[in-house]
């Protein structure tokens, strides 16, 4: 291997330098470029990243949309906000009573919100295929019916300074959670914490999910909790605890559980209509 | 800049770039150094032209792109029509509006009739009295993520065998001052329909409307998986349905989510070759009516 490798790096560098073959993504379709922060969206249609940027603010947001229909498209670039440290309140990117915004293909780190698209005005939003990593209080915050959340990956979320729990991903009204992983959520001074936490979802659906170390000591860890819930569904989740905690909780026994797995929970399911097929191990 | 300079944190896996053979650093240093292939959005190497307007007819095969978004106030027409088979609508996540003409609109946003090989993705349709309407003779099409939000009647409806509709969110439907009933998806034929969500579709007031997530027509052998449905109301004397399907047989219905809060039909079939498994059917006065069933979990009102 050794005495090919001479031969293969000028062939590996053209390869790498070649236009690849057209593919799904370039810039064509950029309504324009975010550049510096902290950056505001007025004009309808697709912001993209073409690089890496960072922020150490501590109040607002990195990235605020004002206006509906926006995409926000990172392209795998990273936003930011580590350098604001654990005492952050800052958002990652911000839509305050927006309809349709979608947030993809972002890296984003060390905001107090990695995204929170908020307000009861807005909905029909879109997060997908994002990582977060070190959000301080949430990486996900999404409010507005029709919104989905899935295909993320989330992970290590917590520590903030300014409040005490910590949620991987917090939905607000009838929203799909989908696909989404979400590992590592730490709470501290005796508050809860929360793999998925969905408020007053009416008839959403909660599928295909993996949660693993959500850490609240002596509060409580939950795998999902859904608090004010209706019609919900939730299936072919895989939620893995700390050995105690509650693996899904629900105010009302009108959403149903069935077929996930919810492994070393100390309560597998806590107020949800069991719906069968739904596999139970405790510590 | 290179994401190899993202600012490391405790407890990060340790950069890729580090356990690289240094042999390939010269490598990928080239690589850097020389305008590498942008990659973002959503490419255009394929478009054979571009939409820049609206109402537009294509009239030449191929894949039509939008690069903005466009609005109209159409109350009659469509916004896109398509003459021809073998073509492709991507809007690449823009926008195609109509609101500004209002609750009377009997506009469409993307149209064919009697075509085959239609293939629609990537768009946002707002406004229109129908989203999608692929009808007529044909078949073969492909209907898939888009966005079809605020549509006063229709969500979309897509005839004729082979045709697939997948991975949409059909979103508010409903609010028309002209037509009674209400549908997310519609579909005639042998149509797979499968992963979409439809949230809210809702009959106007006072106008006795019957109100339907997913409404199948003929549909032989086709499938109707994963689905998740939800808020279907219909108006005074109207009939809500979450899946309903009409004339049908044969048909798959397997793996969807539908809430209702006192919606009348979860999932209704034409007659027991209709076979619903798996399903989540909760809130409904009547969870299944006239399918065959097998290991759904139903939780009525």
């Amino acid at each position: 291997m050794p005495r090919t490798l001479p031969f293969l790096l000028p062939a590996l560098a053209i390869g790498l330098w070649a236009p690849a073959a057209p593919a799904a993504e370039s810039y064509d379709n950029c309504t324009g470029t975010i550049a510096a922060l902290p950056a505001a969206t007025s004009t309808q249609g697709t912001w993209c990243l073409k690089g890496d940027l960072g922020t150490d603010i501590t109040t607002g947001a990195a990235i605020t949309v004002a206006t509906n229909n926006v995409t926000i498209d990172c392209n795998g670039f990273k936003l930011g906000g580590l350098a604001a440290g654990d005492g952050t309140e800052a958002t990652g990117i911000h839509a305050p009573n927006r309809r349709n915004v979608t947030v993809r293909n972002c890296n984003i780190r060390g905001f107090f919100r990695g995204v929170h698209l908020t307000g009861e005005a807005g909905g029909g939003h879109q997060v997908e295929d994002n990582m977060f990593d070190g959000n301080t209080f949430a990486g996900i915050d999404v409010q507005g019916d029709g919104s989905v959340v899935q295909r993320n990956r989330v992970r290590d979320t917590g520590g903030s300074t300014q409040t005490p729990i910590a949620s991987g991903i917090r939905v607000t009204g009838t929203i799909d959670v989908l696909g989404n992983s979400v590992a590592g959520v730490f709470a501290s001074d005796s508050s809860d914490a929360h793999g998925i936490l969905t408020i007053a979802n009416a008839g959403g659906s909660i599928n295909g999910n993996r949660v693993s170390m959500v850490l609240a000591n002596p509060g409580t860890a939950y795998g999902i909790y859904n608090p004010f819930n209706g019609r919900m569904s939730m299936r072919d989740n895989d939620l893995s605890g700390p050995d105690t905690g509650i693996g899904v909780s629900c105010t009302s026994d009108a959403a149903i559980l069935r077929d996930n797995t919810l492994l070393g929970f100390a309560t597998g399911n806590d107020g949800c209509t069991n719906g069968g097929g739904n596999v139970f191990h405790a510590p | 800049m290179s994401r190899l300079s993202r600012i490391p944190r405790a407890g990060d896996a340790r950069p890729r770039a580090v356990v690289l053979h240094a042999c390939l650093v010269p490598a990928l240093l080239l690589a850097h150094a020389l305008p590498g292939p942008a990659r973002a959005a959503q490419s255009d190497d394929s478009c054979t032209g571009f939409i820049d307007s609206i109402p537009a007819s294509i009239t030449k095969q191929g894949t039509w792109c939008l690069r903005q978004d466009l609005s109209g106030n159409l109350i009659h027409g469509e916004a896109i029509e398509i003459l021809t088979n073998n073509v492709t609508i991507d809007c690449n996540h823009f926008k195609l509006g109509n609101l500004a003409a209002g609750a009377g609109t009997a506009a469409a946003g993307i149209d064919a009739t009697d075509r085959v090989n239609i293939t629609v993705r990537n768009c946002t349709v707002r406004g229109f009295h129908k989203g999608i309407a692929l009808e007529g003779a044909g078949g073969g099409h492909l209907v898939e993520d888009n966005i079809l939000d605020g549509n006063t009647s229709i969500g979309m409806s897509v005839l004729n065998d082979g045709s697939i509709v997948r991975r949409n969110r059909v979103l508010d439907t409903g609010g028309s001052s002209v037509f009674a009933s209400v549908v997310g998806i519609l579909t005639t034929g042998s149509v797979d329909i499968l992963d979409n969500t439809v949230s809210g579709v809702v009959a106007p007031a006072g106008s006795n409307g019957s109100a339907r997530g997913i409404r199948t027509w003929e549909a032989y052998d086709a499938a109707v998986s994963g689905n998740r449905v939800r808020g279907v109301q219909a108006d005074g004397t109207g009939i809500s349905f979450a899946v309903s399907n009409q004339e049908s047989a044969r048909v798959v219905l397997r793996d969807n989510d539908l809430s209702g809060d006192g919606t009348d039909v979860g999932i209704s079939c034409h007659d027991d070759s209709g076979y619903a498994l798996q399903n989540t059917i909760n809130g409904f006065v009547e969870a299944v009516v006239g399918c065959a069933g097998h290991n759904n979990v139903v939780k009525l009102p």
